[in-house]
Parts: C-alpha cells; structure tokens; sequence
C-alpha cells in the first residue's frame, strides 16, 4: 500500500508539465526619429544611433504635446519619444509622442 | 478494530491526494505569477478574504463626507502610492500590475466596485497575503482619513475623465533615470519647434 502511494505520488508528480509561458517584455522608451512609415510599421532611427522598426495597433496613442492624434500623423522626419514593449519577437508601438510642431519632410 | 483501520487508511488516501494534487500545481505552474488565478481558486480566495474582515469593519460607513476636495486628496495619494500596480485610471494595465498574482484587478469593474466602504478601506489598511497588495496603515488617525479618502477615489474611477488623468501624472512617483528622460525628451521634441 504505501509503495502503491508513493508511486502514484511520484508518477503524478512527474506527469505534470511544467509551465511554459511566453517572457513578456518591459516596457522601453526611446527618442529619435522616424525614418520610414509603411501601414503599421514605423521605422525609428534613435538619438543613439540605432534603428527599429515599430508596429502600431489600434491600442497606440499618437499625440503632439495634448492633443490626441492617430497614426496618418506620422510622417518620415518627425521627431518622437516612443513607448514600446516586445512581445512575439514585435516592438508593439503603445505610445508614439510627436515634437510640439510639426517637421515632416514634405 | 478493522473500523479504525479504514478510517486510517482514508486519512492517508485523502492526504496523499492533497499532496499529490499540491504537487501538481507546483510543476504545471512553477509557482510563476504569470498564470492567471483558476476560477476556483480566486472565488476561494474572495470568500477567503471576506470571511477574514470583521463583519463591524465591513458595515462601517465612509465618516469622511465625500467632497471634491476628498476626492482630489484620494486622487493625488492613489497616483503616488498606487497608481505604480493599479495604474492612473485603475485598470491595473501597469507593468507591476500585469507581473503580480493575482493581476491587479480593474477596479473600475463589479469586483471591487461592489465591496463595501468598510471592506475597501480594511483591505488598504491591512493589505491581502499572498498577494501583492501591501497593508498602508501607519496606526494613526490622519493615516485612516487618507484611506477613507482613496475609498472615496476608488467610488470615483469609472467615472474618471481623460484630463483627471493626466493631472494624477504629476504625482505619480519617478526615478531619477524617468526625471532625466523627460528632460530630454521635452528639449528634443521642442528642439525641433524652434528651428
């Protein structure tokens, strides 16, 4: 009876899958500016010399200083700080803040 | 004689069933605080917590009046002490808040917004075990009207506007790194304005 126990005890034990969970990533910030936008995805050349690209969803917020903006106001050569959280090997875009004016290349 | 045996034998079954199911949560599980809580296990832990508050303490009523200065007072103390896990507008949506077990709830919802004045201020004042929610009383009188008042803020988050919001940021609690970056980032995204 109690080798019966202990073996169930331990048979179970082992069966039991240990869990696997995908790493979520912190949240990061960056200034720099934007280089390329094609659909969702915002490429960012930072202050420190590296580049991202950055994909929007519809949960980014885009604003200019307190104004709420959404993503047709970014623009190649804008300058930005972004908020941004890797997730499924993606930078997802949560928030995309624009210099106070304006300097889009036309 | 024989009775007594199966009664031992039963005892034994039924704790090398507890073990063995304690067992199981600890390898499917890790112990990581990623998981989301099972169904039975947080309706256990809320009936747990509220046979743990004294039934006097979950009938008492808010003695603070509510008035937009106690919200505001509510407001500015839950930006600096709370906001960090149950984020500004209290959804919990926080880096701290998404990383604990249970996840900070959204307080704006049914959950919390149906526990008594008095259940909401016992568990600011005590906190919950084995949870991230920690106990704030420091055991004075000026301590407790500042809990009544974040229970006033808390009756106030599903209502909360956009700009109630971003005036609660400027209480939030930085780092020194969090004060040098948005130095930076408001000379950068300016330097720009002023060419």
């Amino acid at each position: 009876m109690k080798n019966w126990m202990i073996a169930m005890v331990v048979a179970m034990a082992l069966a039991a899958p240990a869990a696997v969970r995908a790493h979520e990533g912190h949240t990061h910030k960056a200034l720099g500016t934007i280089t390329s936008v094609e659909g969702v995805h915002v490429g960012i050349k930072t202050n420190d010399g590296k580049t991202m690209t950055l994909m929007l969803d519809t949960k980014t917020a885009v604003t200019r200083g307190k104004e709420k903006l959404d993503a047709t106001a970014l623009k190649v050569g804008e300058r930005v700080s972004v908020e941004y959280m890797e997730s499924n090997k993606m930078l997802m875009a949560q928030a995309i803040k624009l210099g106070t004016t304006a300097t889009a290349k036309k | 004689m024989r009775g007594v045996t199966f009664v031992l034998i039963g005892v034994a079954l039924t704790l090398a069933l507890t073990a063995t199911a304690g067992l199981v949560y600890l390898r499917a599980t890790g112990l990581s605080t990623k998981a989301e809580p099972a169904t039975f296990e947080a309706r256990l832990a809320r009936a747990a917590r509220r046979v743990a508050i004294p039934s006097a303490i979950r009938t008492t009523a808010n003695p603070i009046p509510k008035t937009p200065e106690a919200v505001a007072e509510g407001m500015a103390h839950f930006a600096d002490h709370c906001a960090s896990c149950h984020a500004n507008d209290g959804s919990g949506n926080t880096e701290m808040g998404r990383g604990l077990f249970p996840k900070a709830p959204d307080m704006r919802l049914a959950p919390t917004q149906q526990l008594s004045d008095g259940e909401l201020f016992y568990i600011i004042e005590r906190g919950i075990r084995f949870t991230g929610m920690p106990g704030w009383s420091n055991g004075t009188k000026a301590g407790e009207e500042s809990s009544w008042q974040l229970v006033h803020f808390i009756r106030h988050l599903p209502e909360l506007t956009p700009a109630e919001i971003d005036a609660m940021k400027a209480h939030n609690p930085r780092s020194p790194d969090e004060i040098r970056y948005e130095i930076e980032e408001e000379r950068f995204l300016n330097e720009g304005a002023q060419k």
